[in-house]
């Protein structure tokens, strides 16, 4: 019996792996959790900047990831540093033996976060996304943006790395190279996953009950406001501060062109030099040396890594969808606005 | 006693030789080879009959000039050898007391001589004297003579030293001994001349052909001599050539036929031209005026146009300051530009026109002759369509007669040189000058001061006959005619017609560079952006080069004159962007360890594309800019300079380039640097102007000064200037400008120009003053009245009307005109926050698609050099820049929309909502067309860069 399960598991195992995931689905009352952990916590630090995380659970079940659950992790900003992890660690680990206890799934499927206007993609969290992976492969991270919520908007996005980018990363160092030869691109490193979101039946019963009557009955003139400075100027500043970044790494590319030109001309003239010398020796009978300059003579430029570059393009790209959303509202809600005035 | 003579004369050279050569004559073969060859020399004189006198002349000619010239030299050879002398006249007496002393005192005097000659080398005399002590101390010893005690003492002594003295000249004393026949055979006469030499008593034998009576002298005789001196041409041998020319001009006048003459008279010319390098020194001045005055009498055949032209070549030599002393031994100094002689020089000008005429017109009726049309003729050579009267010659007389147009041409051009610079002041001066010359021509007085006035003051009691002996009279054809224009115009057709690209293009430049001179800036300007001559400035040769810097300089001076500040300011940005205006213009050397590369400034007027050219030389002077300069590079710069007499004022200049950047700068300042501090928005097409980063450079260094004193020089009068003009006071501005004192320099001497340009200077202030101070404070203004600000700048209502409105449409001030109140009322509407930032992230974008454009150019190692930046840049990655960039484009659109000000006010209520938004909508759509386009701009960059960026690099 026991024999049997396992073989199934393993089966499982191996059907996971194939079918690729397709989907997170949520269940509703873990957006709520995630909801009101981001948002007090970001009422609470007052620091747009610091993101809040916390731990998601659930089952994995075919090409879909079931996010039964989840829990916050405590909020470390403010502390040291090395305790943080030790704590964070150990109450992680506290928690699950919790849940299991009272059966709950306390089956990892990958973390939560906070983010303010959608910039997420940072180096920490590949980081985050490797480690994660070793020994969970199939994980996601579910994204909250706090700024979109206050939008009035639901900004949930469940994220992961794609394999490409995955297996280049492990690799070592970015280069460009690398990065030509894997046919990668900025836009392949993270891969958006559709989120649906479940609800138990009574919980959906409970919500018709207390929805408020439709919105297309009662005069919202809120709808109406046109407010999408606030939200311009906020991913305008962001996108000047990645221009800044992307002018530093651009610079970084240039210098390491300009390094890399005159090692070649260094070589160049010591391949020349010792061409020279050759001819001598031969002259005199002597054996010729090698044309190659030794080991160690000319260490390789070390190129620069190109993970930033990468990420900078998402969180620009990130940037403008954001603007070009709130835009295309403010337009549509004018265009109406104007075709009322005209009826008017 | 022929032979005798023949021996020690040949053997005085020799020892001369040995002298004056640098090189330690060490080895046997170098004394042999001029044993040998003042052996065969007189040899073959001694075959040839009559002619041997000849060349014994030139012998005894050489020490006679010796003892003239190379005094000091000479003296010091002399005294040594007196000293030879007596100490061989105490060995006959056996007096070793007195050797020693003399030994002694000739070792010291060995020492002079070696300093005045500046060889190390030692005199054959002196290791003659050497051996021959030796040997009598051998006798001496052998015999064991009696001696008186203090000559014993003296005696032994004297053996020491001898012996630890010959040990240091063993060598030259082992060759001597090995080869001592001539010297010893000459040794007697030698002395004997030189006693005679040094006593004067006996006179000096005098070359026969000198002796003769000049009727005795033959054909042949003159034509041996003649020929002589032409095998001596071109060797290297120390043969006198000052002495050579008196022979010559001897023989020119005892010449049998005219033809004879003129033969020995080329030769006066071409000996006189060996006298020095071009290269290292100019001659002197009575050579060169004895070259002219010998070109006068010629005038039949001969290179004439290559005399010519070397004449000049001397004449400006001789006027170009050096600054530092030149190593080579006999060069002549230069001459101070401040000093009398230059000014005598100066007046020698008049020669070389008169010279220069004559020689045109002599081609002129040589081309004519054949052909019996002389009057035609003239009108062909004078006229630009001569070619269609060549029609009817004979083809080959036609081409003869070309060749002699080319040297035409020179010729015509070596005198456009010669007026080009030339105000009508100086010129008139100089045509006095001239005039009064020619009718002196037959006395032998200089000419009294004949320019009163103007630049070329001559002062008439100042002048010696220093100078030179020879004056040169000027022939009575010689004529200027009253105007220079003329003249010059007259002569750049000849060139235009005849001459190759290489003269065309200097005499255009010329005739540009005169046009300037005479305030003609849009005729001057027309012909030389005609000519194309500063698309290929790279090419042009160095004196060439030389030329367009000095005739831009001009150019510049000229539009500043003319009022039009922005040419002027174009014409001399090239100039001092460099900060190496004097080597630009070759009126200094660059110091020290400066390139000797000449960086040719590259003025393009605004309607046609500037060139980089010049900032490509530039950077390829700088590359060698800490090398040490070769002394063909020191020569050759040294050459390329221009006399000071053409110099342009660089004070002027340099006034004239820092005010006309003042009057565009400040107001640029004003927009860029407001008062409070804030940084505005500038559009890109603005910033793109041509902003002077020099004087943004100065006014940094001036800002940062902690203490700043009354000014001094231009710089400082000029910055004070911009001070006062960055707060709108004109009139302290104007003080400042005004108490500069190169303005009395102003080329023509006319105080009614000065006052001219100091009236435009003034309204231009004005108008600028006006300018800045709506730029810098009209922001805080609700309204101006018209009137005051009349009253501020004092300037008309019109154009006070006309400065406004002009800054309005420009988008410098946000105002209007009120008609009824005179007034201008400002709507001072304040950048939002969001504009600020869309500004700033335009300026980004398009900064990041310029990297990336330089990166992918490394790259692929194409460079995009052109602007068209849409086009060019979307070619390659345009198809990559997916949704993503073009989501971007999208957004920066609504930034423009919404970065009205009317955006934000949307907050309350439906109707409010309703009324604003389509308020802002239409506002929208025809106020933020400005903003929308600048969007575009920065979307179309931004499409193919920023993401094109990642994009390529990462692909």
């Amino acid at each position: 019996m026991a024999a049997v399960s396992f073989a199934a598991a393993a089966a499982k195992e191996k059907h996971q792996e194939r079918t690729p995931l397709q989907r997170v689905q949520l269940e509703g009352h873990v957006l709520l959790k995630i909801a009101k952990h981001c948002r007090e916590s970001d009422a609470s630090l007052r620091n747009s900047e610091a993101t809040v995380t916390g731990q998601l659970l659930g089952l994995d079940v075919g090409p879909t990831l079931e996010v039964t659950d989840c829990f916050p992790y405590p909020g470390n900003a403010g502390e040291e540093e090395h305790e943080a992890v030790g704590e964070g660690e150990s109450y992680q680990l506290e928690m699950m033996r919790c849940l299991r206890e009272v059966n709950v799934d306390s089956n990892t499927v990958g973390w939560y976060q906070s983010t303010s206007s959608g910039s997420f993609q940072v180096v920490e969290m590949i980081e985050t996304f490797v480690s994660y992976m070793e020994s969970l492969e199939r994980c996601v991270c579910i994204v909250y943006d706090v700024s979109a919520a206050e939008a009035g908007a639901l900004g949930l996005k469940a994220v992961r790395l794609s394999e490409a980018f995955v297996e280049a990363y492990r690799e070592g160092s970015l280069s460009i190279e690398k990065i030509r030869a894997k046919g990668l691109s900025w836009r392949d490193m993270f891969v958006d996953i559709p989120i649906t979101v479940h609800n138990s039946p009574m919980a959906a019963a409970l919500a018709a009950e207390i929805a408020p009557p439709s919105a297309a009955t009662t005069l919202d003139c809120d709808r109406l406001n046109l407010g999408v400075a606030s939200l311009l100027e906020k991913n305008l500043s962001y996108l000047n501060d990645c221009l800044d970044d992307l002018m530093i790494e651009q610079g970084k590319l240039s210098m390491h062109q300009n390094q890399l030109r005159r090692q070649q001309q260094a070589i160049a003239q010591f391949k020349m030099q010792r061409r020279q010398e050759n001819t001598v020796r031969r002259a005199a009978g002597d054996e010729p040396l090698t044309e190659e300059p030794p080991e160690g003579m000319f260490k390789p430029v070390p190129e620069p890594n190109q993970l930033d570059n990468m990420l900078l393009s998402n969180q620009m790209a990130s940037y403008c969808q954001h603007i070009n959303s709130a835009t295309q509202q403010a337009l549509s809600k004018l265009k109406l606005a104007d075709g009322l005035q005209a009826a008017i | 006693m022929a032979s005798k003579f023949w021996a020690a004369s040949s053997s005085d050279e020799e020892s001369e030789d040995v002298v004056t050569s640098s090189q330690e004559d060490t080895s046997t073969g170098s004394g042999s080879s001029s044993d040998s060859s003042s052996g065969s020399s007189s040899d073959s004189s001694r075959k040839k009959g009559a002619s041997r006198f000849l060349m014994g002349s030139s012998d005894s000619e050489s020490e006679d000039e010796r003892r003239v010239v190379r005094s000091a030299k000479d003296k010091a050879q002399e005294e040594l050898r007196a000293v030879c002398n007596d100490i061989k006249n105490k060995m006959h007496i056996n007096d070793w007391a007195a050797i020693q002393t003399l030994f002694d005192k000739l070792n010291k005097q060995l020492e002079r001589t070696q300093k005045a000659t500046q060889t190390l080398g030692v005199p054959r005399a002196y290791i003659r004297l050497l051996c021959d002590l030796e040997d009598f101390l051998a006798k001496t010893l052998a015999e064991k003579p009696k001696l008186s005690p203090t000559n014993t003492r003296a005696f032994t002594r004297m053996k020491q030293t001898l012996r630890k003295h010959n040990a240091s000249y063993g060598e030259q004393i082992q060759s001597f001994r090995a080869n001592p026949i001539v010297e010893t055979e000459a040794e007697d006469s030698a002395s004997e001349m030189e006693m005679t030499v040094r006593t004067g008593v006996v006179q000096r034998p005098k070359d026969k052909i000198l002796l003769m009576d000049p009727n005795d002298i033959t054909y042949e005789m003159v034509q041996k001599k003649l020929q002589d001196i032409a095998v001596a041409r071109g060797k290297t041998t120390r043969i006198d050539r000052q002495e050579q020319i008196e022979m010559l001009t001897y023989l020119a006048g005892v010449t049998r036929g005219p033809v004879q003459k003129v033969e020995v008279l080329i030769n006066v010319i071409t000996v006189t031209f060996d006298m020095n390098q071009p290269t290292q020194s100019a001659m002197s001045v009575p050579n060169w005026n004895r070259c002219a005055q010998t070109m006068f009498d010629i005038m039949v055949w001969g290179n004439l146009g290559a005399f010519l032209e070397r004449l000049d070549d001397e004449w400006n030599g001789n006027l170009k300051a050096r600054h530092e002393p030149i190593v080579v031994a006999d060069i002549l100094p230069a001459l101070d530009p401040h000093a009398n002689e230059y000014m005598e020089r100066l007046k020698d000008e008049a020669v070389l026109l008169a010279l220069a005429q004559k020689v045109a017109s002599k081609w002129l009726a040589a081309f004519s002759e054949p052909l019996r049309h002389s009057a035609q003729q003239m009108l062909c050579v004078l006229s630009p369509i001569s070619t269609l009267c060549f029609g009817g010659l004979q083809v080959s007389e036609y081409l003869m007669a070309r060749r002699e147009l080319d040297k035409l041409a020179a010729v015509a051009l070596n005198r456009i040189q010669h007026f080009y610079y030339k105000t009508d002041v100086v010129y008139s001066a100089m045509r006095n000058l001239a005039l009064q010359r020619q009718k002196d021509s037959a006395g032998a007085a200089p000419a009294p001061n004949a320019g009163s006035d103007g630049d070329f003051k001559v002062d008439g009691e100042e002048v010696e006959g220093a100078t030179g002996l020879i004056i040169v009279a000027i022939p009575s054809e010689f004529s200027l005619p009253e105007s220079c224009a003329q003249l010059v115009d007259q002569l750049a057709r000849v060139v235009y017609v005849h001459g190759n690209d290489n003269q065309k293009g200097q005499a255009m430049l010329c005739t540009v560079y005169f046009r300037c001179i005479h305030d003609d800036f849009y005729s001057a300007r027309d012909t030389l952006l005609m000519s194309r001559i500063q698309e290929q400035t790279a090419q042009l040769d160095a004196k060439m080069q030389v030329l367009y810097n000095r005739t831009i300089a001009q150019l510049g001076l000229c539009a500043f004159r003319t009022g039009l500040i922005n040419e002027c300011h174009q014409a001399l940005m090239d100039l001092y962007g460099t900060g190496r205006v004097k080597e630009l213009l070759a009126q200094a050397r660059a110091p020290g360890l400066h390139p000797p590369g000449l960086h040719v400034v590259t003025y393009v007027q605004a309607c046609t594309v500037r060139h980089i050219m010049g900032l490509l030389l530039l950077q390829g002077i700088q590359q060698h800019r800490f090398q040490e300069k070769t002394p063909e590079q020191e020569s050759a710069e040294r050459r390329r300079q221009v006399p000071f007499h053409m110099h342009i004022n660089l004070e002027l200049l340099e006034s004239t380039y820092l005010i006309s950047a003042m009057l565009m700068e400040v107001p640029a300042m004003a927009t860029l640097h407001p008062v409070d501090g804030r940084k505005r928005v500038v559009s890109k097409p603005l910033r793109r102007q041509p902003i002077l980063l020099l004087e943004h450079r100065l006014m940094d260094n001036y800002d940062r000064q902690s203490f700043t004193g009354p000014p001094e020089n231009v710089r400082d009068h000029v910055m004070a200037a911009v001070r006062a003009l960055a707060t709108g006071e004109w009139r302290r501005s104007y003080e400042y400008i005004t108490a500069l004192t190169c303005w009395s320099l102003l080329p023509q001497v006319a105080t009614r120009l000065k006052d001219a340009v100091l009236c435009m200077l003034r309204l231009k202030l004005q108008q600028e003053a006006l300018r800045t101070y709506l730029l810098a404070y009209g922001r805080f203004y609700s309204s101006l009245s018209i009137t005051q600000l009349c009253n501020m700048f004092e300037l008309p209502g019109c154009q006070v009307h006309a400065i406004v409105s002009r800054l309005i449409v420009d988008d410098g001030l946000p105002a209007s005109h009120d008609q009824p109140t005179g007034t201008v009322v400002v709507h001072n509407v304040e950048p939002t926050a969001l504009q600020n930032l869309a500004g700033t992230f335009s300026d980004k974008a398009s900064l990041l698609v310029d990297l990336n454009e330089r990166a992918l150019a490394l790259r692929t190692g194409a460079l995009h050099t052109d602007e068209d930046e849409n086009d060019g840049r979307r070619g390659p990655d345009g198809a990559q820049a997916s949704t993503a960039p073009a989501r971007v484009a999208d957004a920066l659109v609504w930034v423009a929309v919404w970065g009205l000000p009317e955006a934000s006010v949307v907050e309350a209520g439906v109707v409010v909502a309703v009324d604003t938004a389509s308020a802002s909508v239409a506002t929208a759509s025809c106020q933020s067309r400005t903003l929308q386009r600048k969007a575009r701009y920065t979307i179309s960059e931004f499409k193919s860069g920023v993401f094109g960026s990642s994009t390529t690099i990462l692909t």
